[in-house]
């Protein structure tokens, strides 16, 4: 591997690089993608759930390891004690799937490689190249230098890509929010439809406590999810960042407190608890104008995808979507500007010019979000924001 | 907690190296790091903060993040190294 040279070199193998690293290959680049962990997608923690709206622009994915089809799901209020449930969205056909991310992703890369991308496992990009102003690579955790014409940052969140190469900053910590997730198996499918609310379409569950009786608001929304696959399912539960140090905020005390609530008992007693595991992701970090000042996406020679990007619609569930589909832009820009010979930044924002005008941007401006946070405390007027949120294109059963 | 409970149902390649790294110049000890750690890795050992383990981290950056003085250097363990989930 060592000293190679490639048309496009993806960093992170995961939904949005994976992407970009099929669509680049498909499009006769010569393509590798650089993941750090061994097997692309056991790092990855949280689950999800795709929404059809993905698989109109990237049919292929329909063949990937999903677990559940969604019809809809609840919203569930707690209050005095009590649990009050809303339908979050029904629809006649399914909405979503939810999946393992792990599965998927193994998946997702086997179908880049099948494309013809390379794929590197086990190995970190420390650092990129740069020349004469350009991007021109990056070098490995091994001490290897891999040359490109194109650097894709595919690596998530924290961007160490994107902020090496001077185009990225790190979120802020109030733009982050942290959670911990559970994930429990069930006896039988049957059981965890009955939890569901005998109905095995009903996948998704968002669990507000808008008074905060369960975990205290304070200026965040408390919330849990539930995310259902085939017998098992994700509890998550998560909060502002800078609320969590404040408050000393000690998650798996908030759990036992839910898990003595008689609903749980009632409902998911029989559950089993498989793991724990915690990842942050960014809150709001697109709900102001022009990002926090934090929107660049492109450079010479390289451009920023998903996550890495900032592009986390908060409240829609589609950062994976939004991954996605900025891996595929991003591929295809990568494959004009190396016909063209000309990979400056003002080739590249082109990428920029097509995800500012696609659903991405829809999922990610301000018009298209709710900051909960503003009415913590607020009871009607939180419920009212979660029910409008819960009914707009693409909230389909994720929480 | 148990440790084995903070991760359960992960498991832990070795290998990782420091990737963690605090500034203790900059560090003052203020703890919030140790706050938002959910897998208890740091530690204030006097008055400055520092890492006490990895096997219980899973990479997420939080104490990057919240460190009001920028102490904190935050990378990627070596590569094939550190957490894994089956179930994310």
């Amino acid at each position: 591997m060592a000293n190679q040279k490639y048309d496009v070199v993806i960093v992170g193998g995961s939904f949005g690089g994976c992407v970009a690293g099929k669509v680049a290959a498909e499009k006769g680049l010569n393509t590798l993608i650089v993941e750090r962990s061994s097997v692309p997608g056991e790092k990855v923690i949280s689950g999800a759930a795709l929404s059809t709206v993905i698989f109109q622009h990237l049919p292929w994915l329909m063949e990937g390891p999903v677990e559940r089809p969604i019809h809809g799901g609840w919203n569930h209020f707690l209050k005095n004690g009590q649990v009050q449930t809303s339908n979050l969205m029904v629809l006649p056909f399914p909405g979503a799937y939810t999946l393992y991310c792990r599965p998927f992703i193994t998946w997702m890369a086997e179908q880049a490689v099948k494309a013809g991308a390379k794929l590197l496992t086990s190995t970190v990009a420390t650092d990129v190249i740069k020349e004469k102003g350009f991007v021109k690579g990056i070098v490995t955790d091994a001490g290897e230098e891999i040359r490109s014409d194109i650097l894709i940052a595919a690596d998530g969140m924290w961007s160490l890509i994107g902020i090496k190469a001077g185009i990225r900053k790190k979120f802020a910590a109030e733009d982050i929010f942290n959670g911990v997730w559970y994930d429990f198996e069930m006896p039988s499918k049957e059981d965890l439809d009955e939890a569901l609310g005998g109905n095995e379409t009903y996948g998704g569950m968002s669990w507000w406590d808008p008074a905060g009786e369960m975990v205290g608001t304070h200026g965040v929304v408390g919330f849990f999810g539930v995310a259902a696959y085939k017998t098992s399912f994700h509890f998550g539960m998560g909060m502002a960042m800078p609320y969590i140090v404040e408050k000393r905020v000690n998650f798996d005390q908030l759990y036992q407190r839910f898990f003595r609530h008689d609903y749980w008992k009632e409902h998911f007693g029989k559950a089993k608890l498989r793991t724990r595991m915690w990842r942050p992701y960014p809150l709001y970090c697109g709900l102001e104008r022009d990002m926090k000042g934090n929107d660049r996406t492109t450079g010479n020679g390289i451009m920023v995808i998903g996550d890495a990007a900032g592009f986390e619609p908060t409240g829609t569930g589609m950062g994976i979507h939004t991954a996605m589909l900025s891996g595929n832009m991003a591929a295809e820009v990568a494959a004009d500007a190396i016909s063209k010979g000309d990979t400056s930044d003002a080739f590249l924002k082109r990428y920029e010019e097509m995800w500012k005008s696609s659903l991405i941007y829809d999922a990610i401006n301000e018009r298209s979000r709710r900051d909960l946070t503003r009415w913590a405390g607020d009871e009607a007027e939180m419920k009212r924001h979660i029910l409008d949120v819960a009914i707009m294109p693409g909230l389909t059963a994720v929480f | 907690m148990l440790q084995k409970d903070k991760v359960l149902g992960t498991q832990w390649v070795p290998g990782t190296g420091d990737f963690i790294k605090i500034d203790h110049d900059r560090c003052d000890g203020c703890g919030d790091c140790v706050i938002s750690c959910f897998g208890d890795c740091i530690g204030i050992r006097n008055g400055k903060a520092i890492i006490l383990t990895y096997e219980t981290c899973q990479e997420c950056g939080a104490c990057w993040y919240v460190c009001p003085e920028n102490a904190i250097e935050f990378s990627w363990p070596k590569g094939g190294t550190g957490m894994k989930v089956e179930y994310g």
